[in-house]
């Protein structure tokens, strides 16, 4: 091929570059391994990790079934996971057919009128929301209020999405009895606008908030309302809609995606009608070919970063297409029925444990009395590090004794036994 | 490509239409066309008051989104519903249908400064 | 329906107070599990991908990947590793994400590595916040500018804009590099960020590299490398060397992860140590019980992800380097640059090439703009025409320094009978674009949909 080309020596197609800037040595200073030989490793890797015992970890992340016919016909589907983003719509339909079903669940779920085609996580997905309502604006600063009870590693990437733009952040503590944040400590108490009031629900601990009366604090302190939700639980508990949300956002892996140390993440953002032309990301449309069939495409590609360039509220240019497909075929493979069983199971385990607390005289407290959803924060007398429950006091100092124990649909009646005889010292 | 004589207008190819104390204020054909199909009109609310040559709206195309600069300071006093539902009425008749906000002048002295349809003409022809 | 898992009853839902409750019906059209799978399989087929077609796409390095990553993403300890578990039981996770870590900072000449950016602009917010917060520790609170070339991706501008910097466009000369005497009279105490693709948008070296990096640095400003084209350097020449401060790579086009349809992708950081504090953290430590994740200090600019990141894709790219060797890392930029040269010289026969004049690196661009003017044909239509083959098209309308443009970037994995098939094809399109230049304007015929009518979508949006 060189030759073809009027090269003798193929390394001379690298003549432009002058000779001193090339590595002087190997840089990774190592030969190639066979196939075989990084599958070996590779299994040596994922075998110094610990899956021997069922967890009760979850605070964003959720051990949930993962249906093998969506591994086999999305995740490991080579028709999807090697295409490109579907710039080309008529050699990319099937996938911008998903994100439409995918766009369509969300909308469902939600209650709101738009869905953007995903965004990176549910953390980074709340920082954009926070920059949407300030783009629609009309504001050139202002605060956030958000509840101290949001998931921490979303309020720390808020804080850093937020640092170098002229939007405070201010903490709205929750109630250390209940749980839940007080729904009238939303309010404007500095001479800055609002922008936006922040939620979650279930918040971080699992506990129920009262988003409603939240959304209309935020109202009357003239700040746009994000609703950040668990997908599952909008089977049961208040929808966006309901709650009078302007934006909801989401962590989508908990829509039957597989762990993967927290890195198969999915953002969910969705909005009400007036947002339409202010959503980050890529959005699917339908429409019509030139035979006037039914067609798909990216729309409203204006918003984006290409084209107003520095006028872009976002720099988003991507979206996590395979992990939005999976997710709208879970909501469809499941439907509203299954996904109550999900949080339905999940809550019976719940039951279990803490029946099973008050049985066995276990020197555990619920921490807080609102009711909880998923997960409960306990307090215990003694140290549980050993046991797979997350902590609180690395993200909560004042909570040092308590640990959230998370519940799935995957937890079976002896894991929960296999918890409370751990727990007792068995 | 023919360019009304009775309109004003600005080297950022919009135009306006007086009417008393009023102007009726668009795009031109010239600025359509570098465009293409356009797709969205974002329009002000009624009573905003804006500054000559001040961003008073913005315009998406499937290509490009451009803010529409006010060629007079005033008070919006109506936009043109009509662009939401049809935004490809700016395509199609941009200096008559295609209009897209009305602004009461507050300094008729200001229109001194704008061209006129010759003088845009000549301005345009310097662009292709 | 089947049992997907076993169920339970509980009256903990139905206690809750009514105001809490969802009360709008969930309408969701449920499927089947059969027909939900086959709706899936057939909708996968309505696409054209690596695994089926060519893939010329440029800037985008549309590679084949390795279907051992694939495997090993199979793996019990990966698929079920929960970010919260102690570290002490995911060691082969943080393992993983070490040795990733560090293949990335050798091969990019940089000293410190960040793997939370999900995405190549994700990488691009990440690293000009570092580069802010570097100048606010230094008390140099006055340089918010970044210069980007004008040919630069509009991601530039809107990341910076996001970090509460403005874009300042320096211009490219007629050889399609970065105007020297522009550049300098654009440095100035005000300037941050110098951001640049090497090779750049047009596949071409920018050969004053050094030149540049010295008057950035003389001004006081930061040099950031574009990761977009690595692939034609690969394991050859390290940003680092070339005087760059930090760089982002795109692993989903270097390091041969799956595309995804558009993603999940990953967009590692990497820096040079005196911006290392300024990464977001927590950081991956060893100590005596092996690697932990350490907190970052006061002068980190926070968290960057819900987690640690795209783990699953860095794993991939793990997989992929262990495959490469510093052997295979410079056969994938050897391979990817004789391809595109190959390509380049087969292509300019047919269409020009304005910046064509001497070699190209991993890619180059053609100009449809004589076929647009002689008849009516444009690169859209070109494309359009090309999928109706079963090959998918190279970019179109960018850079914009190249009028209809045609971006074509073959990479390293295509051999060389591909290439020919590509470039006969391109012939008889351009011969048809003359003949029956309809035949252009009706394409694509032969894919699931005809024309798709994007003015319609825009303006009527149906959005579920």
């Amino acid at each position: 091929m060189a030759r073809d080309i009027g090269l003798d020596d193929p390394e001379d197609v690298f003549a432009e570059i002058p000779p001193h800037l090339r590595a002087a040595r190997p840089p990774l200073g190592r030969g190639p391994i066979s196939q075989d030989a990084v599958l070996r490793l590779a299994a040596d890797r994922a075998a110094m990790v610990r899956v021997d015992r069922p967890t009760f970890l979850g605070a964003g992340f959720y051990d949930r079934f993962v249906p093998p016919a969506l591994v086999e016909s999305i995740l490991r589907r080579t028709d999807y996971y090697t295409a490109y983003t579907p710039y080309q719509a008529e050699a990319s339909q099937g996938i911008l057919e998903a994100l439409f079903e995918y766009q369509q669940g969300v909308c469902a779920l939600t209650g709101l009128d738009v869905s953007n085609a995903s965004l990176y996580d549910g953390a980074t997905a709340l920082a954009e929301a926070v920059l949407c309502l300030f783009g629609a604006s009309t504001h050139s600063s202002g605060t956030v209020l958000i509840s101290s009870a949001v998931n921490p590693h979303y309020r720390a990437v808020l804080r850093t999405y937020l640092s170098d733009l002229p939007i405070d952040i201010i903490e709205i503590p929750f109630c250390s009895e209940e749980g839940r944040t007080v729904p009238e400590s939303f309010k404007r108490t500095t001479a800055a606008p609002v922008i936006a009031v922040i939620a979650q629900n279930p918040n971080v601990f699992g506990v129920v908030e009262d988003m409603r009366a939240i959304s209309e604090n935020a109202r009357n302190a003239g700040a746009g309302f994000i609703h950040v939700y668990e997908p599952a639980s909008l089977s049961v508990l208040a929808t966006p809609a309901e709650t009078g949300a302007d934006i909801a956002v989401a962590e989508g892996q908990s829509l039957g995606l597989p762990l993967y140390y927290g890195g198969l993440a999915l953002g969910m953002f969705s909005a009400r009608e007036s947002f339409l032309r202010r959503l980050p990301g890529r959005i699917v449309g339908k429409t019509l070919d030139r035979d006037g069939h039914d067609a798909y495409c990216l729309t409203l590609q204006t918003r984006e970063q290409h084209i107003r360039r520095e006028k872009a509220t976002s720099n988003i240019c991507t979206n996590h297409t395979l992990c939005a497909i999976y997710a709208g075929a879970y909501l469809r493979l499941l439907g509203a029925e299954g996904l109550q069983a999900v949080v339905e199971t999940s809550a019976a385990r719940m039951e279990q444990f803490l029946d099973g607390v008050r049985s066995l005289n276990l020197n555990l407290q619920p921490a807080f009395t609102a009711p909880s959803l998923f997960e409960i924060a306990i307090r215990s007398d003694r140290p549980l590090d050993h046991l797979p429950i997350l902590p609180l006091r690395h993200h909560y100092p004042e909570l040092s004794n308590v640990y959230l124990v998370s519940f799935t649909e995957r937890r079976t009646e002896s894991d929960v036994d296999w918890l409370l005889s751990e727990v007792a010292g068995r | 490509m023919s360019i009304p004589e009775d309109l004003k207008y600005t080297k950022d190819h919009e135009w306006v239409r007086l009417n008393g104390k009023t102007g009726l204020i668009g795009i031109t054909k010239f600025a359509v066309d570098q465009l293409g199909d356009i797709v969205h009109a974002d329009l002000p609310s009624p009573g905003r008051s804006v500054k000559q040559h001040d961003p008073i709206a913005s315009i998406e195309s499937v290509k490009a989104v451009s803010d529409v600069f006010c060629p007079v300071s005033g008070k919006v006093v109506r936009v043109n519903l009509n662009l939401a539902p049809s935004p490809e009425t700016v395509n199609l008749d941009p200096y008559g249908d295609g209009w897209m906000v009305e602004v009461e002048l507050s300094n008729s002295s200001e229109i001194a400064s704008l061209m006129s349809a010759a003088d845009y003409q000549q301005f345009t022809a310097g662009h292709k | 329906m089947s049992l997907w898992f076993d169920t339970a009853r509980s009256h903990r839902i139905t206690s809750l107070p009514g105001h809490l409750r969802r009360r709008a019906p969930l309408l969701i059209d449920v499927l089947p599990e059969n027909d939900l799978v086959r709706h899936h399989v057939n909708l996968s087929r309505k696409n054209l991908c690596v695994d089926s077609s060519f893939y010329p796409l440029g800037s985008c390095t549309m590679k084949y990947s390795s279907k051992a990553g694939e495997a090993a993403a199979a793996e019990r300890g990966f698929f079920q590793a929960h970010p919260w578990q102690p570290d002490t039981e995911v060691q082969g996770v943080l393992a993983v994400l070490a040795e990733l870590q560090a293949d990335l900072a050798a091969l990019t000449g940089m000293d410190a590595v960040c793997l939370y950016p999900a995405a190549g602009a994700h990488g691009e917010l990440c690293a000009l916040k570092a580069a802010r917060q570097y100048f606010r520790l230094k008390k140099d609170t006055g340089r918010l500018e970044v210069l980007v070339p004008e040919n630069a991706h509009g991601t530039n501008p809107a990341s910076a804009s996001m970090a509460g910097l403005r874009v300042v466009v320096v211009k490219m000369n007629s050889a399609g590099r970065v105007d020297l005497p522009d550049l300098r009279a654009k440095l100035s105490n005000r300037t941050a960020v110098l951001m640049l693709t090497n090779p750049n948008t047009l596949g071409l070296f920018e050969t004053d590299i050094e030149s540049i990096a010295r008057e950035v640095h003389a001004a006081g400003g930061l040099l950031y490398y574009d990761g977009a084209n690595l692939n034609a350097i690969l394991g050859r020449v390290r940003p680092g060397d070339m005087g760059f401060d930090m760089v982002h790579v795109n692993l989903h086009k270097t390091f041969s992860i799956p595309h995804g349809a558009g993603g999940p992708g990953a967009g590692p950081i990497g820096v040079k140590a005196h911006l290392a504090p300024c990464l977001p953290g927590p950081y991956l430590t060893k100590s005596m019980f092996g690697h932990v994740w350490t907190p970052a200090g006061t002068e980190s600019i926070g968290r960057f992800h819900s987690a640690y990141g795209n783990f699953l894709n860095l794993m991939k790219a793990w997989v992929y380097l262990r495959l490469l060797g510093d052997d295979g890392a410079r056969r994938v930029s050897l391979a990817a640059v004789l391809n595109a040269n190959y390509l380049q010289e087969k292509i300019k026969q047919i269409l020009p090439v304005p910046y064509g004049a001497g070699r190209c690196m991993h890619e180059f661009v053609a100009s449809a703009q004589t076929i647009k003017e002689n008849f009516g044909v444009s690169a859209m239509d070109i494309a359009k025409r090309i999928l109706d083959e079963g090959i998918y098209a190279p970019t179109v309308y960018f850079p914009l320094l190249v009028r209809e443009a045609l971006m074509i970037e073959p990479t390293e994995t295509e051999r060389r009978e591909t290439l020919d098939h590509f470039v006969a094809l391109m012939k008889l399109i351009v011969e048809e674009a003359a003949a029956h230049p309809d035949r252009l304007h009706d394409a694509p015929v032969r894919q699931p949909v005809r024309r798709v009518d994007e003015v319609r979508a825009a303006r009527h949006p149906i959005l579920k």
